[in-house]
């Protein structure tokens, strides 16, 4: 075998066994909490695929974090760190959806519109995150996050303020238009359109990341700054665009979230498909195609974890912790390294990550983080 | 009527000082483990931790010493949990860091539902609360009197910005600690184990945290989900702000502090102004902060060159 085919074989195997260290954890965790682990244990592994609506389900849980873990990719492919894609969803949901809401006429033909509103407003802060780092240095990975926590702020007053029903409980906007809503495609599951253009925005990324001059130029930014300016590609501007389209891609899953399943606006509407759009691309390995199968099983964890609540004395949040550790070591070096040599005497580089921006350990300099403003001391 | 505005005033200056201490402590940590080269994203997770394990010692014994050892320990492990998956494992620093703090979210919501049946939210009827200290003399003194009143944590935080001042800039350890965050090889290549002393500075940093997280909770009397509220994050940049000094991280803590303390007032004084509004400005002001910081930074090279 190839150096090459050993290191994807290396790869390939640490990725096995993270998400199967994970799972594993998840499983005992189950055991040890559950009065009856064998019931609750087939309910989570089995679960999702016990019935029509179930499975449904897995597939409509997969169709935001493809976006979100598609933008969160693209993002990290130019070598930035979008950390405000939570914010970012919920500022899409509500310019798609105060459009809907207070629609100029009623036609279908604003549902394209709405969710080219909902990318703009999500692209619009996403790049605003990365103008603040080419403009004045100020690290995208701590301003993504500020801007996308006080978005959630922001999101929520503009609902209780402008948009709340009166005559509901908590603040929820009213519905949609039935002519707003997607169709579901498999009932009586939430599975609509939104996955299946979330399966086609995977494979137009990565055509056009792999496949153009415009993706070479993103990718060889997020590889090496110095070697792309050298090569005349003008650095600044892509990581701009490659933010604003990590942002759209986010906006667009919130307005999904609101016309196809949730048929308003409701406070808590993302839950989280922001933060789990970065494990997502990391479990992708930052590959647009990755991202289809990475999102699919964060859809099993989701599903299995709610059918397990629902039918067993499990708690959901059980796919939470699931994920946390999966999350803790994707990124491991360590466990790529000796699986590759355990594989076969070859130099052992390169391994997950690849354009991540590195944080500081280990590195002789400081990069990427706020510190690399301090090379001057 | 002046005196109203006054004790306004004073109760303003109070409730600033009290809103600095989490934000103090973490930012401390923040400029440990940056002077160690470790970017500490997982601060927030860390605060989350210790303020979960605090209601839980406290709780579980009625004790509050317990608690703040149960918070110092939790959120120490948890620092070394992350430590070890981003030095031994080598995760990338980032990644690992997004990974405590979801880690920390989702079992503190976990536990808190296992313990009480309800998911996020914990606490315990009989627990005591921290309670204040009166300085004398200083209580008396007109207005000074906001100095007054805050608790053993409060203050310890303020002692500490002067014992982490000394240790980083005027020991041996400190020495090291600077030495294997600016020139790692350099320091490898005198015998120092960079490893080692990385892992020291993240359990500093995580002891810090756990403070906070018992001043968070124990003040309160119970543990909500989100009670954090990006305070990790905000000491992380004061942090940055404060330039990587002790002084200049409690100068940069006490701004923030300040700007939750004006909103917290806000609430009460200005009830039209909404409260969606008033928790979104201390991100704002974070941000404003940093993004003044990094512009008067003179550099060279393009920004993006890391």
């Amino acid at each position: 075998m190839t150096d090459r085919l050993l290191d994807r074989l290396a790869d390939g195997l640490s990725l096995a066994l993270t998400i199967g260290v994970a799972l594993v954890a998840g499983a005992v965790i189950i055991w040890l909490t559950s009065a009856d682990p064998g019931h609750a244990l087939r309910a989570f592994f089995l679960g999702p695929f016990q019935n029509k609506l179930f499975f449904g389900n897995l597939l409509q849980t997969a169709a935001p974090l493809l976006l979100t873990g598609l933008g969160v990719a693209v993002a990290f492919q130019v070598g930035a760190v979008n950390l405000g894609a939570e914010g970012q969803v919920y500022a899409g949901a509500l310019a798609g959806a105060t459009l809907l809401l207070f629609p100029p006429f009623v036609s279908p033909w604003l549902i394209p519109v709405a969710v080219v509103a909902a990318g703009a407003a999500g692209a619009l802060f996403a790049w605003l995150a990365g103008w603040l780092r080419t403009r004045f240095g100020a690290t995208e990975v701590i301003g993504s996050f500020l801007i996308g926590a006080a978005l959630i702020q922001l999101f929520d007053f503009f609902l209780r303020r402008y948009l709340a029903d009166p005559t509901a409980g908590f603040p929820t906007s009213k519905p949609l238009a039935a002519t707003f809503r997607l169709a579901r495609l498999l009932p009586p599951s939430n599975l609509n359109v939104m996955f299946a253009i979330g399966i086609v925005l995977a494979v137009v990324a990565f055509f056009v990341l792999y496949r153009t001059t415009f993706g070479y130029r993103i990718r060889l930014t997020g590889l090496s700054v110095k070697y792309a300016r050298y090569s005349g590609i003008r650095v600044g501007w892509h990581f701009l665009v490659a933010m604003a389209i990590s942002g759209a891609l986010a906006g667009i899953a919130g307005v999904g979230e609101v016309m196809g399943v949730q048929g308003r606006l409701v406070t808590g509407l993302s839950n989280n498909l922001g933060w789990n759009g970065v494990t997502v691309a990391l479990v992708a390995r930052l590959h647009p195609l990755g991202v289809i199968p990475a999102a699919l099983l964060y859809g099993y964890l989701h599903s299995g974890a709610t059918v397990a609540g629902l039918t067993s004395d499990v708690s959901p949040r059980i796919a939470a912790i699931i994920q946390s550790l999966i999350f803790y070591l994707i990124t491991a070096q360590a466990i790529y390294v000796w699986l590759r040599r355990r594989l076969g005497a070859a130099r052992a580089n390169a391994g997950p990550g690849g354009a991540l921006p590195s944080g500081a350990a280990g590195r002789p300099r400081r990069q990427g983080g706020p510190s690399a403003a301090r090379s001057d001391r | 009527m002046s005196s109203l505005a006054e004790v306004f005033n004073l109760q303003l200056l109070f409730d600033v000082l009290r809103m600095t201490t989490p934000i103090l402590l973490l930012a401390l940590g923040g400029m440990i483990t940056d002077r160690a080269g470790v970017l500490n994203i997982a601060l927030e997770g860390l605060l989350v931790f210790g303020a979960f394990a605090a209601v839980v010692g406290t709780g579980m014994t009625g004790n509050l010493l317990v608690g703040v050892v149960a918070a110092l320990v939790g959120s120490g492990l948890l620092s070394l949990a992350f430590a070890w998956f981003a030095l031994y494992l080598r995760g990338n620093i980032f990644i690992v860091g997004l990974a405590t703090n979801a880690f920390a979210a989702a079992v503190t919501t976990y536990a808190s539902w296992l313990i009480s049946g309800r998911e996020g939210s914990l606490s315990y009827p009989q627990a005591p609360t921290i309670g204040p200290i009166s300085v004398p003399l200083v209580k008396d003194a007109h207005f000074l009197s906001f100095l007054s009143g805050h608790t053993v944590i409060d203050y310890t935080a303020w002692a500490l910005v002067l014992v982490v001042s000394f240790v980083v800039f005027r020991t041996r350890m400190g020495l090291r600690l600077r030495a294997v965050g600016q020139e790692p090889l350099a320091a490898r290549a005198v015998g120092l184990s960079v490893r080692r002393i990385r892992y020291l500075a993240v359990l500093a940093s995580g002891l810090l945290a756990g403070l906070a997280g018992a001043q968070l909770s124990l003040t309160l009397g119970g543990f909500v989900q989100n009670m954090s509220a990006g305070r990790g994050w905000i000491g992380l940049v004061a942090s940055i702000v404060g330039s990587g000094t002790a002084f200049g991280s409690a100068a940069a803590s006490l701004l923030f502090g300040a700007t939750e303390g004006v909103a917290n007032s806000l609430q009460i004084t200005a009830p039209k102004v909404p409260a969606q509004l008033l928790f979104a400005l201390p991100y704002v002001i974070t941000l404003a902060a940093l993004v003044f910081y990094s512009a008067t930074r003179s550099r060279k090279k393009g920004v993006l060159d890391t």
